[in-house]
C-alpha cells in the first residue's frame, strides 16, 4: 500500500459516475484502468454515458478556442477519449489492453486483483480488501476510493 | 478530501495545481498525468466543480509537457523516443 497514491473523492455535485467520468478524462494516459463496483455492469452503463458528455465539453472548447496548440491538442485527445474502450471484466479476454477502462465486481476482483495504473473502487471496503485489491498494482499508481 | 496518501519517500506535502499554479497541500489536490519527467502531476480538487476549466487546464499541460519532452530529447535522433511519452 505504500508505494501508491491514494485518493478519496467526495461528492461536489452530481453523481458518482459524473464525477468518475471527469476523474477519468485526467488519467486516461497511464497505462490500464480498473474500476471496481458492485454493480459493474450498470457502473460501465452510467459511466459510458457521463464521457460522452465530457466528450461533448471537449469538443464545445475545441470549438470555441482560437489556439492552434491547444486545437491540435484537443484533437488529439477527443480522438482518443472517442477510441476509449469500457467494458466488463471477462476471464483470459485478450483485448484488455493498456488503453481500455475495465470494470469488475469486487469478488471478481479479488480473485484476479487487478495489475493497473489507476483503480477505481466506488465502494467502502476494509483494509484488508483494500490490500488484496491493489497487492499486484505497480509502485506510483493510483488507487481512488468513493 | 483528496489525496490521503503517496509513495512513502516521493511524498511531498505541497504540490502545486497544473490549473492555476497554486501550492496547494495534497489533501485539497486530485491526482492526474504525468509530467515529461514521468513524476504525478496533480490539480486543485475543487476544479472539477469547473469542467471546462478542467479540460482546458488538463490539455494545456499536456501541450507544456509535450514541448517540454521534445526539449528534453532533441538530441536523440530516434522520432520513437520523442514519441514515446503522451501517445494517445
Amino acid at each position: 500500500m505504500n508505494g501508491l497514491y491514494i485518493e478519496r473523492r467526495t461528492m461536489h455535485e452530481g453523481s458518482l459516475s459524473r464525477d468518475l467520468a471527469y476523474h477519468l478524462f485526467t488519467r486516461q494516459l497511464p497505462g490500464k484502468i480498473v474500476v471496481i463496483a458492485d454493480k459493474p455492469i450498470i457502473m460501465l452503463s452510467v459511466v459510458s454515458k457521463q464521457w460522452q458528455r465530457v466528450i461533448r465539453v471537449a469538443q464545445r472548447e475545441r470549438a470555441s478556442t482560437l489556439k492552434a496548440l491547444r486545437i491540435q491538442e484537443l484533437t488529439r485527445s477527443l480522438t482518443h477519449m472517442q477510441r476509449l474502450h469500457m467494458q466488463i471484466h471477462a476471464h483470459n479476454q485478450p483485448n484488455e489492453t493498456e488503453g481500455s477502462v475495465i470494470f469488475m465486481g469486487i469478488s471478481d476482483a479479488l480473485q484476479h486483483p487487478p495489475d493497473c495504473k489507476t483503480l477505481y473502487i466506488t465502494g467502502r471496503v476494509d483494509d484488508e480488501t483494500f490490500a488484496q485489491l491493489t497487492q499486484h498494482m505497480p509502485t506510483g499508481a493510483l488507487v481512488v476510493t468513493y | 478530501m483528496a489525496i490521503i496518501s503517496c509513495p512513502g519517500d516521493m511524498s511531498p506535502h505541497v504540490a502545486a495545481c497544473v490549473i492555476c499554479k497554486k501550492e496547494m497541500p495534497l489533501h485539497a489536490l486530485s491526482a492526474g498525468l504525468y509530467d515529461a519527467d514521468y513524476h504525478q502531476a496533480f490539480a486543485c480538487d475543487d476544479h472539477f466543480r469547473e469542467p471546462n476549466r478542467l479540460i482546458i487546464g488538463w490539455v494545456d499541460f499536456v501541450v507544456t509537457e509535450r514541448q517540454r519532452h521534445l526539449r528534453l530529447h532533441a538530441n536523440s535522433l530516434l522520432q520513437e523516443e520523442h514519441d514515446e511519452w503522451f501517445i494517445y
